[in-house]
């Protein structure tokens, strides 16, 4: 991939950026601020932390009973706004789920929210400021 | 630039730290790098609180948008107050009384 252009400093990222560029094809776990997780292909970011991601599946994880579920999304351009965090994945370090039918983990999913009194959507609704 | 400057002498210093992001969680880790809008890298995360910590079992890196932390929970020793506040007086002496 072609290296980003920066006027000024040959060769260095301006002092503002942080290095992502280490992260671009690679395999992120993204974390939303609505608390989804998103696994993907780093292929492009800017300043915003918008990210371009290739091949996303949207993992839904049930942490009592170790399984998940994937649901495929393509490509997508993320906001930066939206995003909380996000990890390069180690295919060495094993996570100790097993995959699940998505239909059943969504099923717990919205029983354990039910429960939980926990919303499904922004975290961040009334922290903004 | 204060706190940016103040994030690059922890990240010499290799400090570890806990970030507290609005959504509760809670990540520590080792301060790698930060950036003008503080958006945070830790290196080799893990877990303090189970409840608060958003499943990341298999990533040992990770970054952290700056505008998603809530607190950066340091270590007292790290922190030289004097020396901060001597920088906090002339940034503000740069920046003027009327601003």
């Amino acid at each position: 991939m072609e290296q980003p252009v920066f006027e000024g400093r040959p060769g260095k990222l301006p002092h503002w950026a942080s290095n992502l560029e280490e992260h671009v094809d690679k395999k992120l776990l993204i974390i939303l601020r609505d608390g989804r997780k998103l696994i993907g292909w780093l292929r492009t970011f800017d300043q915003f932390t918008n990210l371009l991601v290739e091949h996303i599946v949207e993992r839904h994880i049930i942490f009592e009973e170790k399984v998940f579920a994937d649901i495929y999304l393509g490509t997508m351009l993320i906001r930066g706004e939206n995003v909380c965090l996000f990890g390069e994945v180690d295919p060495e370090r094993q996570d100790g789920l097993t995959e699940a039918p998505l239909a059943d983990v969504l099923a717990k999913e919205a029983q354990n929210e039910a429960s939980d009194g926990k919303k499904g959507m922004d975290l961040f609704a009334e922290a903004e400021s | 630039m204060l706190f940016f400057s103040f994030f690059r002498t922890l990240v010499d210093r290799n400090v570890q730290v806990t970030v507290e992001l609005k959504n509760d969680l809670c990540i520590t880790g080792t301060l790698q790098s930060a950036d003008q809008f503080l958006n945070l890298k830790l290196a080799n995360v893990s877990v303090n609180d189970p409840d608060r910590y958003p499943h990341l079992l298999s990533v040992k890196n990770c970054f952290i948008r700056g505008s998603v932390v809530r607190y950066v929970h340091l270590p007292a020793h790290e922190v030289d107050t004097e020396s901060l506040q001597d920088s906090c007086r002339r940034e503000a002496k740069q920046v003027g009384p009327n601003r």
